[in-house]
């Protein structure tokens, strides 16, 4: 899969950490999984999306998980470094990786069951083996976070003006 | 920045609603949500901490449709405008394309739109953006109230560069799409 967002970035670190976000979908059996830089672009992706619109969910679950950071911080309990949401049908697990980055994995439940909301951790010693490895790739990696490249940015004077033309349909505010 | 992926043909923006506490960024995406035709727009989500429910942000997608063979949509964003709420601020103006700064026009406010004015220039400096080269639109709102400042006086204390400015009543919608249009539209041009 290819979601928006994604970059092409260059390296051999970087091959490595998108293997091994793909190993932590499949060994860990989640539906499907993200890895972001620290700017909260998508660096990696692995798994099948379905239904799940993936732009949206990654922005959404990069800015739970800086949420719940902040609470974290300010409540005094130290560095939040992973957060499970369970759902009655889906958990979706976020968690710190080295280098500013974070691993977004949802996995589909097969049992329907009670909803538990959110489960947050401060220790590593919680994390999964899966959210381990990627972990020790980044870290192997350096501090080097990739290339991070916006792809080029021209389309050009007919696009703009269409563009503007449907912002003037879209946000007429005419109801 | 916006994304152009060409693999999938798509191109995502978006744009932070930025401002003090009680502003009216949410009452802005809220009617931006109520007026959108249903088609275009995707849910509006409202995120709250798991203690008390204080809203960290909204959040709005809007499509544009296919744009010359590219899939164009709009990602709206308000900020939390509490203080203590500054590494969300940060996060959620990550990547950010167009900003539009709320700004409450009732004197009582006015140091309070100055410091949120202040915290957007130092956390968009932290990421290396300048506000000169992003897109940018002020919203002078609340313009029903009574102890208002005067735009003349809101313009000195907020809008020294000369961006485009709107006066706002957005409880009653007034002002709205028309900050929204003028953002969105330079938004297009920088990727021109
Ligand atoms: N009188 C008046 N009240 C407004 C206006 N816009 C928003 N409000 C009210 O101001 C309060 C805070 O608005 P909200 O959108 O939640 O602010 P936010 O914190 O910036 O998201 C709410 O009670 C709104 O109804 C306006 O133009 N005029
Ligand atoms: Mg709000």
């Amino acid at each position: 899969m290819n979601p928006p967002g994604t970059h092409a970035s260059g390296g051999e670190g970087e091959a490595l950490l998108r293997s091994a976000v793909r190993d932590a979908v499949h060994r860990g059996g989640a539906r499907v999984g993200f890895l972001l830089d620290p700017a909260g672009m998508v660096s990696a992706a692995a798994g099948n999306p379905g239904s799940l619109e993936p732009t949206s969910f990654v922005s959404l679950a990069a800015a739970q998980f800086t949420a719940a950071q902040d609470l974290a911080s300010t409540a005094n309990r130290g560095d939040l470094t992973q957060l499970v949401q369970e759902g009655a049908a889906s958990r979706t697990l976020l968690a710190s990786i080295h280098g500013g980055r974070a691993l977004v994995l949802l996995y589909d439940l097969s049992e329907t069951r009670g909803t538990r909301g959110w489960i947050t951790a401060t220790e590593h010693s919680r994390r999964t083996t899966e959210v381990m490895d990627v972990d020790q790739t980044a870290k192997a990696m350096g501090t080097d976070s990739g290339g991070s490249e916006p792809g080029a940015r021209s389309l050009g004077d007919h696009w703009s003006e269409d563009a503007e033309g449907e912002i003037d349909r879209v946000f007429g505010g005419e109801g | 920045m916006s994304m152009i992926n060409y693999a999938s043909r798509e191109i995502n923006c978006k744009i932070v609603y930025y401002g003090t506490g009680l502003g009216g960024k949410t009452t802005n995406l809220e009617h931006v949500y109520s007026k959108v035709n249903p088609e275009s727009r995707g849910k509006m989500i409202s995120l709250a901490t798991e203690t008390d429910r204080t809203l960290f942000f909204d959040f709005l997608p809007v499509d544009l449709g296919s744009i010359r063979g590219f899939k164009t949509r709009f990602h709206l964003y308000t900020v939390p405008g509490q203080v203590y709420y500054n590494a969300s601020r940060k996060l959620i103006l990550k990547g950010v394309d167009g900003i539009i700064f709320v700004a409450d026009s009732q004197a009582q406010r006015a140091e309070a739109n100055i410091e949120s004015m202040h915290n957007l220039f130092e956390n968009l400096e932290s990421y290396g953006y300048d506000l000169e080269t992003i897109p940018f639109a002020i919203q002078y709102n609340k313009r029903d109230l009574d102890n208002i400042l005067p735009v003349e006086t809101l313009r000195e204390q907020l809008n020294p560069a000369g961006v485009p400015d709107f006066e706002g009543v957005a409880i009653e919608g007034v002002g709205v799409f028309e900050t929204l249009r003028a953002v969105s539209k330079l938004v297009v041009k920088t990727l021109s």
